[in-house]
């Protein structure tokens, strides 16, 4: 019997639950990980369930979109183990605690905020639930002593929202990350998502990381100390020959100024301890500058996932991102100039788009998208818990769906109308772990570990190779968008026969396309793998 | 006596449904009705006359759930096609479609037909076609629930069937993009060379096709026939469910020198 089971995705390592497995076990609990990767999992986890009954089983829902799965989940486990606690805990359990709690009698509590220290609080009383309204961030069910637990019951309960905890104030404080198993190899490489910071100091009207942890006491943007974040590089460099880090930071640099001492602190500390290992970083465009981030590849980042969001500098007011266009177009092309791998992605529809962003998007997705540098990614704002534009939209009536899946549509029924053609043709290249866009995006990632860590073995061929493969796929994606786009401008967009016949076309064009060029991808990936062997 | 118009509206359908398998509300055999089996048949029938004759074209239709309600602004001109009369029934039948203003079928709308205190309700299918037979010769009000202000009345006479056909029409302010739902599909493989199209929802229009070989299709399945080339193939199925969504999926079919098939 194990005290806790923490059960999350894991298509790359989850370091919420592993944060909280750290945690619990510093204070001498048995903490056990569930991998719930995909609904295809849900039978594995209850199993695992069912032979470690756990006193208190974890979900960590990290995307809104899969809480449906998580919920189903609940009530499988519910069934297997009566008498386990059920809790939830993540972004969108955060803000829907109250709802969950009505909605779905399988739960027993939701952990709201950051977790760590709400949870092992949970967990130290768990066996005094008159305890439980003393536990900050946690929202409950408060069941009579006389009720008996049968899930019936439960709707009974009054549910109680504890007042928030204050946010973790010393980073450093909290223990490394629990990692039971190796990390991930790839092309002999190890590679770990790490975090040096939680938080964000900007507040773009889609995202809801300011509110989650501006509804907590405490400073929004926090990091660790450089040498705590470099010691949990150097055990998992040396422990687990991890070389590639995946910061998964809200915000990886400071605001303003402070982001050139922390390089350089970073840059020493990494020098000192000699780690030959290379790093992805997310950041702001306005965060981008040609000495900083030389200075960045010196050190070992390869990639940087800009949060560009825009090439409207309309929409960029209306997401709310502090940002122009021209510094947008500045940041990428800084890091093409450096030679940083410069990822980036669009919301080129939101709830205010017009023609107008419609089409200077486009511009910007050919000019910075159109020679290959990086797979494109572009979609569909959607309205996430706790996000300022919920708020918006939800004082201004637009809003359908409820509290677990809100939807919108955009006034302007061309721009509608090409959301819908582009979701209905593109689903596959473009939203899909198996897509042709991922898959480019993985092959971009495996050409950084050949061209920096098996530098011996790397031919700049492979680079150009892939380059113009991916230049191909962006192309044709936005070939096909311009007639997309030309057909909502002049085409009778109310005729659903022509517009499905339009879709279905295309559709089948795209994945033509993508069959041969998938199989084109799948020769250079043996190349590089080739390459390694040798 | 128990007067069936007084009975819950559940169990008027089951009573109803019962009725029309057996063969109406007299006590003849539903296989053998009299007019076929009139003591003095014509020299030209067969002595077999009376052996099962086929189903009714227009068997009810299995009530299913509607997936699809009159919107605000949207309505639906109905008319009669055609009458012509049908041996085959006991009562009457009214058969019909509801299609949009371009044509293409609406599935999933819920239909009524009452006529004093009777009522029997069914569900447009995915080619928007509906059925109902009735119990005998008369008035009936025919309507797409929440449209009834459009509702067709029927003069029936025994043994008549009647075709209708339903006509979307929008309110200009309110006519509705197609697309309305982003709806998927996967074509799942169910042997070495046997396919289907899973959806959750209903009602779709499935299309099929392949860039090699040939396809033997049936709805939501298709037998594929591959080439002897070897080679990549893409196999492809667009569901389609009018104006309220369209979903495409894909498989690359390998064919190798042995004739092998794979997924890619």
């Amino acid at each position: 019997m194990t005290d806790v089971l923490l059960v999350g995705a894991e298509e790359l390592e989850n370091l919420g639950t592993r944060y909280l497995a750290a945690v619990l076990r510093q204070h001498g609990y048995s903490v056990q990980l569930a991998a719930f990767s995909t609904a295809d999992d849900a039978d594995a986890v209850v199993w695992q369930a069912k032979v470690t009954r756990p006193r208190l089983i974890g979900l960590s829902v990290i995307f809104q979109y899969r809480a449906p799965e998580f919920l189903a989940l609940a009530a499988s486990l519910r069934r297997a183990l009566p008498k386990a606690h059920i809790t939830l805990g993540g972004h969108f359990p955060t803000f829907a605690a109250s709802e969950l709690l009505r909605d779905f009698p399988v739960l027993d509590s939701v952990v709201r905020g950051e977790g760590e220290f709400t949870l092992l609080e949970l967990v130290q009383k768990l066996d005094a639930p008159a305890a439980w309204g003393s536990i900050l961030g946690l929202s409950f069910r408060q069941i009579s002593k006389s009720a008996n637990r049968q899930i019936a019951n439960r709707y009974a309960g009054e549910i109680v929202e504890n007042p928030p905890r204050p946010l973790v104030a010393d980073l450093d404080a909290l223990p490394f990350p629990a990692r039971d198993t190796p990390p991930q190899h790839h092309l002999g490489v190890g590679y770990s998502p790490l975090v040096g910071s939680r938080g964000c100091h900007r507040d773009c009207t889609f995202c809801s990381i300011r509110s989650f942890y501006s509804s907590s006491r405490g400073k929004v943007q926090r990091f660790r100390s450089v040498p705590n974040l470099v010691d949990e590089m150097a055990d998992l460099y040396h422990r687990f020959g991890v070389r590639f880090f995946v910061f998964n930071d809200d915000e990886w640099f400071p605001a303003g100024p402070a982001r050139y001492e922390r390089v350089a602190e970073l840059e020493a500390e990494l020098k000192r301890r000699r780690l030959d290992a290379i790093m992805s970083i997310k950041c702001r465009a306005d965060d981008v500058e040609p000495d900083l981030f030389r200075r960045l590849l010196d050190m070992g980042v390869v990639r940087a996932y800009v949060g560009v969001e825009s090439g409207s500098d309309h929409s960029l007011q209306t997401l709310n991102k502090h940002t122009t266009v021209a510094q947008n177009r500045r940041a990428l092309e800084i890091l093409h100039q450096v030679g940083m791998l410069a990822d980036f992605g669009l919301i080129i529809f939101d709830p205010d788009s017009t023609v107008e962003d419609l089409r200077a998007n486009l511009d910007f997705l050919r000019e910075m998208g159109g020679t290959g540098l990086a797979p494109l990614s572009f979609g569909r704002m959607e309205v996430y818990a706790g996000t300022p534009v919920l708020e918006r939209l939800q004082r201004e009536g637009r809003l359908t769906g409820n509290y677990m899946a809100w939807n919108y549509t955009i006034p302007d029924p061309r721009v509608e109308m090409l959301w819908r053609l582009m979701i209905a043709a593109m689903r596959h290249r473009q939203y899909e772990n198996q897509g042709l866009a991922k898959q480019c995006s993985i092959a971009y990632y495996e050409l950084m570990m050949v061209k920096y860590l098996h530098a011996g073995r790397y031919d700049p061929a492979l680079g150009e190779a892939l380059r113009d493969l991916v230049a191909r796929v962006n192309n044709h994606s936005l070939a096909i968008f311009e007639e997309m786009f030309d057909f909502t401008l002049h085409e009778d967009i109310r005729n659903s026969a022509l517009v499905n016949a339009q879709a279905a076309t295309w559709a089948s064009r795209i994945n033509l396309f993508d069959m041969e060029v998938e199989a084109e991808l799948q020769n250079w990936r043996e190349q590089v793998a080739q390459r390694l062997k040798r | 006596m128990i007067r069936l118009d007084k009975l819950p509206k559940k169990v008027q359908k089951a009573i109803l449904a019962v009725i029309f398998f057996f063969g109406g509300t007299s006590a003849s055999c539903r296989l053998c009705p009299p007019i076929v089996c009139d003591p003095a048949p014509p020299p030209s029938v067969t002595p077999m006359i009376c052996d099962p004759p086929p189903m009714p074209s227009s068997t009810p239709t299995p009530y299913v759930t509607p997936t699809s309600f009159v919107a605000p602004g949207q309505h639906f001109t109905g008319k009669i096609v055609r009458t012509a009369p049908n041996a085959d029934l006991a009562g009457a039948a009214i058969q019909g479609t509801v299609v949009d203003q371009y044509g293409q079928p609406l599935g999933g709308l819920p239909v009524t037909v009452t006529r004093d205190g009777w009522e029997a309700r069914a569900v447009s299918d995915s080619s928007g076609a509906f059925s109902f037979e009735v119990p005998e010769a008369g008035t009936y009000v025919l309507a797409i629930e929440g449209d009834e202000a459009n509702a067709l009345t029927l003069e029936l006479g025994l043994h008549d069937e009647v075709t209708v056909e339903w006509v979307e029409a929008w309110d200009s302010s309110q006519v509705p993009l197609p697309l309305a739902e982003v709806r998927t599909v996967e074509i799942v493989r169910h042997g070495r060379l046997a396919f289907a199209a899973d959806t959750p929802w209903s009602g779709a229009r499935y299309q099929w096709s392949v860039s090699g070989g040939t396809l033997a299709e049936e709805g939501e399945s298709a037998v594929w026939q591959p080439p002897a080339r070897p080679g990549r193939y893409l196999l492809q199925v667009v569901a389609d469910w009018g104006r309220t969504g369209l979903a495409v999926d894909a498989l690359v079919l390998i064919v190798g020198r042995d004739g092998s098939v794979t997924v890619g």
